[in-house]
Parts: structure tokens; sequence; C-alpha cells
């Protein structure tokens, strides 16, 4: 008889994790601070609502939105990730642990995978969720506040770009946090890990080996914005890739 | 038939040997009690059964089938309870039960099975973390048998269970064995065990101590009979002389100890030999707490 198939596991944990906080959390963080600081840039540019007179000399979609959202995104994002990554691993320990998922018959390979393919679903359904709302509300700002010209720029690749690495950047970031939750077994632990990296990779942005750090690549995705230019370099590459090969073979030893 | 055998198994845990050849024999459709002190090994011993401690191959085996070369056959027909009951707490039974349903694809008609069977019907909408510990534990075994499983390996099913849980617990496990079913319970109230298993077997010092029926058990101690009789002093002197256990309870009773039932007839033959009238006889069942405790004492 077969162990019961990847498929069916990682359609289980969509069934028990559907009212799950965390992933809510995380799926509409970029819809909720997008929102929030479309009220705040309407509030502080009161005066150009609905009057063309009144312009902005640089391109609003990274000088005015994107300013603003990148850094709620780049602050918050990891630790976000963190938790995300967290809840998923709660659910077991909340069932007395991960070991009783291993008296029915599946193996613990696909256990374990299942939930990072989840995991990786949640991080691209929310990354899209951003890109989707960011565009949205740069189309609404447009009408809202005419002269400041949205329509004028097309950032379309670049704002792709910037969601496609954001993507990459946590996802590397949440497989680490999994490990994490699933050594330590705590909320505490992973959480002030990812907290003080994501604090270190903001302060540390200008050092030789920052690369190191993939929870400061979204910190750093800011500054690629603000340049027009949006790439990692090939340490980053090699150690986003470092982190997903160490958490995987980590899941071998559990 | 044994559905579930081991074949010489020993285990250590970091140079610690926790058991020692343990040859387990469950038989088929038999409520199987596995008793022992606390920290005996129980729970490691079925933690073992279930693959969750590394043992040596060619050690556990399931209908005469390997464990580490067939895991997934075995395992999908086990069902089991392990320290705590198996369930997601945020979820209610139904969705705990429909959530093994994908796993299993047994079908909704079976959901609605379990839940009769573990008398969750009415309360299968609400919340696991609002049920009472019965309640919960009623789920775990409801959860452990979704599948339709074989075997099912309880461990302390009855721990927290309050007398009208516990006796809920027990006619489950029964109608369930009427079911076909085999269940292998650890555990320590052994007033419970006494009442529903047909088989027993004791852990001690990592060793199997006594495995076999448990009539076969309770009677391997001496039995003891109230005697009630118009010459009490007497009978005492004879029972004495004849090298008969003897003691005391009151003015016109005392207890004797005899090897086996049959012998009984013989000791009521000499009482009348030597004109002593039993009045009132009565056999005082053993109870299987003080033959555990017999069997533990004697093996120090």
């Amino acid at each position: 008889m077969k162990p019961v198939s990847f498929f069916t596991i990682l359609k289980s944990e969509h069934y028990k994790l559907r009212f799950n906080i965390a992933i809510w959390l995380f799926l509409l963080f970029p819809f909720i601070i997008t929102l929030c600081i479309d009220v705040y840039i309407l509030f502080k540019h009161a005066d150009a609502v609905n009057n063309p007179a009144i312009t902005f000399d640089y391109n609003p979609w990274v000088w005015l939105l994107g300013r603003y959202i990148f850094e709620f995104y780049a602050l918050l994002y990891p630790i976000l990730a963190a938790v995300l990554s967290y809840s998923l691993c709660d659910v077991e320990y909340k069932n007395y642990g991960f070991r009783l998922l291993f008296t029915r018959p599946m193996s613990k390979g696909t256990v374990y995978s299942s939930k990072i393919v989840f995991l990786l679903e949640i991080i691209f359904i929310s990354s899209l969720i951003g890109y989707l709302t960011f565009l949205l509300s740069g189309f609404a700002l447009d009408k809202l506040l005419p002269g400041y010209k949205f329509s004028s720029y097309n950032d379309n690749i670049l704002m792709v770009s910037y969601f496609l690495y954001l993507f990459i950047a946590l996802s590397a970031v949440s497989f680490i946090q999994y490990s994490l939750s699933l050594i330590f077994k705590s909320f505490v632990l992973p959480i002030s890990f990812a907290s003080l990296m994501t604090i270190f990779g903001i302060i540390a942005q200008n050092k030789d080996y920052i690369y190191l750090i993939p929870y400061s690549t979204v910190w750093r995705l800011n500054y690629c914005i603000y340049s027009g230019i949006i790439n990692f370099s090939k340490g980053e590459y090699v150690n986003i890739a470092m982190c997903y090969s160490l958490s995987l073979s980590h899941f071998l030893y559990l | 038939m044994n559905i579930l055998e081991t074949n010489h198994l020993t285990f250590n845990y970091r140079n610690h040997s926790v058991l020692e050849d343990i040859n387990l024999k469950i038989p088929e459709g038999s409520i199987y009690g596995y008793l022992g002190k606390n920290g005996e090994g129980k729970s490691t011993t079925i933690k073992i059964l279930l693959g969750l401690e590394q043992t040596p191959k060619n050690t556990v085996f399931f209908n005469q089938k390997e464990f580490h070369s067939n895991r997934s056959y075995i395992l999908q027909n086990i069902g089991c309870l392990v320290e705590q009951p198996f369930f997601y707490a945020d979820l209610s039974a139904y969705e705990n039960l429909n959530y093994l349903d994908m796993l299993y694809h047994c079908g909704q008609k079976r959901i609605k099975e379990v839940l009769e069977l573990v008398n969750l019907t009415k309360d299968k909408d609400k919340k696991v973390r609002k049920y009472s510990t019965g309640m919960k534990q009623r789920l775990g075994i409801a959860m452990a048998m979704f599948h339709n499983p074989k075997l099912l390996i309880l461990d302390e099913p009855l721990n927290g269970l309050d007398p009208q849980g516990v006796y809920e617990m027990r006619e489950l496990m029964l109608k369930l064995q009427s079911e076909g079913k085999t269940i292998f319970i650890s555990g320590h109230i052994l007033a419970e065990q006494e009442k529903i298993c047909t088989h027993i077997g004791v852990l001690n010092n990592k060793r199997l101590l006594f495995q076999g029926e448990i009539n076969s058990l309770l009677n391997q101690k001496k039995l003891s009979y109230l005697i009630y009789t118009d010459q009490p002093e007497r009978g005492m002197e004879i029972c004495k002389e004849h090298l008969i256990p003897v003691n005391r309870i009151s003015d016109r009773t005392f207890i004797i100890e005899i090897e086996q039932d049959g012998s009984f007839d013989s000791f009521r033959n000499l009482m009348q030999q030597n004109n002593i009238q039993i009045i009132f006889a009565d056999k005082c069942q053993e109870k299987l707490e003080s033959v555990f405790l017999h069997l533990i004492k004697s093996d120090l």
C-alpha cells in the first residue's frame, strides 16, 4: 500500500490551516499597509486632492507611494514571515508535536516539504496581493491627485521585479525561520532572532558582508527601487541558495 | 492468530536499557492490557510499535509482515491514541474527521458513522478546544479508528476521565471488540483493565513478566475461600494439621487458601470426616491488582 501522497498532504494542510490568523495576517498585510499609506498620503497632500494645479516633481510611484510602503515592507515583512513560519509548526505543536502525524502512513520528508510548499504559496500570494494593491492604489491616487501624474510614468517592470525579488528574499527568510521553529519548538527564540537580524540588517546595510544576511535583502530592495535597477549580487544569490539547501537538508535529520 | 508480535525486542535509549527481550503476542480480536509501573517502558513499547522509535529490522511484525518493509501498509491498519488524543483544537470534530478523510478517502458516511459511535454527533460542529476531557478522549478514539484499522493502540486512554467518561470508554472498547477490532491498551488503572481485557501482558524490570489470558493470570495465585462453620477452632486446627494456610476473620468465620478450584471438594470432605459442618463457603475472587502486585513483588 502506498503512503499518502504529497498532494493529498498539501491539500490537507490547506484545509487545516485555512482559518489560521498568522496566514491571513501575512496575506492581508500588504493590503492593509497600502490602504493605510493611501489614507496618509491623501491626508498629507489634502491640498492636491482634485487640484491639478499642485504637481509632484518626481516619480510618484517610487517617491510618494513606494517610499512609504516599501519601508514598512522592509521592516515588517521579514518578521511576519517568521511568524508565518512558526505558525505552520505551531499548529502541530498544539497537537502534541509532529510525531503524532508520523503515526499516519505518511513520510517525514513529505510532511515537512508540504509545509514548505504551502509557505511558498502564501508568500507568493501575499507578494501578488502587494503588487496588485500597489497598482490599484496608484491608479486610485492618480484620479484623486490629478496633478501628481501617476499615469505619466510606466514603472511596471520595476515594480514586477521588486515584488519578484521580494518573494525570493522572503522565501529565504521563511526557510531559515521554518528550520529554527522546528529546532527550538518555541515562539520566542525564532521571532527574536528574526527581529534582531532584521534590525541588524538595516544597521549594517553598508557593510561588505551584508549579502550574507537574507533579512537585510528586503531593505536593500528599497535602495534598488530608488536607483531604478533591481538585481541581486552573485553573493546574494549564492547565499539565498545556501539558505534553501541548508533548510531542506536539515529536514532529513529531523 | 496473532495480529501483532515482537521478536526479541530490545531497546536502548542513550546507552540506557529500556526494554529487554520483549516477545509480545497480541491475538486477533482480543483486548490486550499492557500493564506496568510508571517508567517501565509501556509508552516506549507503543512508540516502537508505531515506528516512532527506531528499532532493528525483524523485531516488530503485524500480521506476520515486518514493520520496516511494510510501514505504510501497517500504519494504514493501525489506529492509535498515544499519550494525548490526536486532533486540531481550533477545528471542530467534524472538521478534524474531514481532515482525516482527505488522507484516507473513507467518505462522509464514515464520518457520520464514527461520530455516532463515539456519541459526538450533537457536538460535531463545536470547536474541539471547548470539549470536555471525556469528549476529547472520545474524539481521539474516533480519529484513531476513522480509517477502520484492524488494531487500535491506546496509551492510557482513561487518564483524566471522570467515572462517567471511564464507563463510556469501557463500553466503547467492548463495542469495538464485538465488531472484530483488536485493542491494545496500556495503563495502570487495573480495576478497569480487569473488566475489559481478555489478555494481559505485565512489564517489569524491562522484561515481560507475564503474558497470556487474564483468567490464567488470575488463577496463578492460590484461591481463597471464606468459610463459615459451627466449629471454627476445630476447623482451623485441622487445616493447620493438613498444612492449609488459614486466617481467622471473626468468631465463626475463617479464610483458607488452596491450590486450585478442584481441591475445595477435598477440603469439604476433610471437614465432613471430622464432623465439622460448613454452613457457608464463598470463593474470594482474586483481583488483578493483587495478582499484579504479587507478580511484581515476586520478581524483585
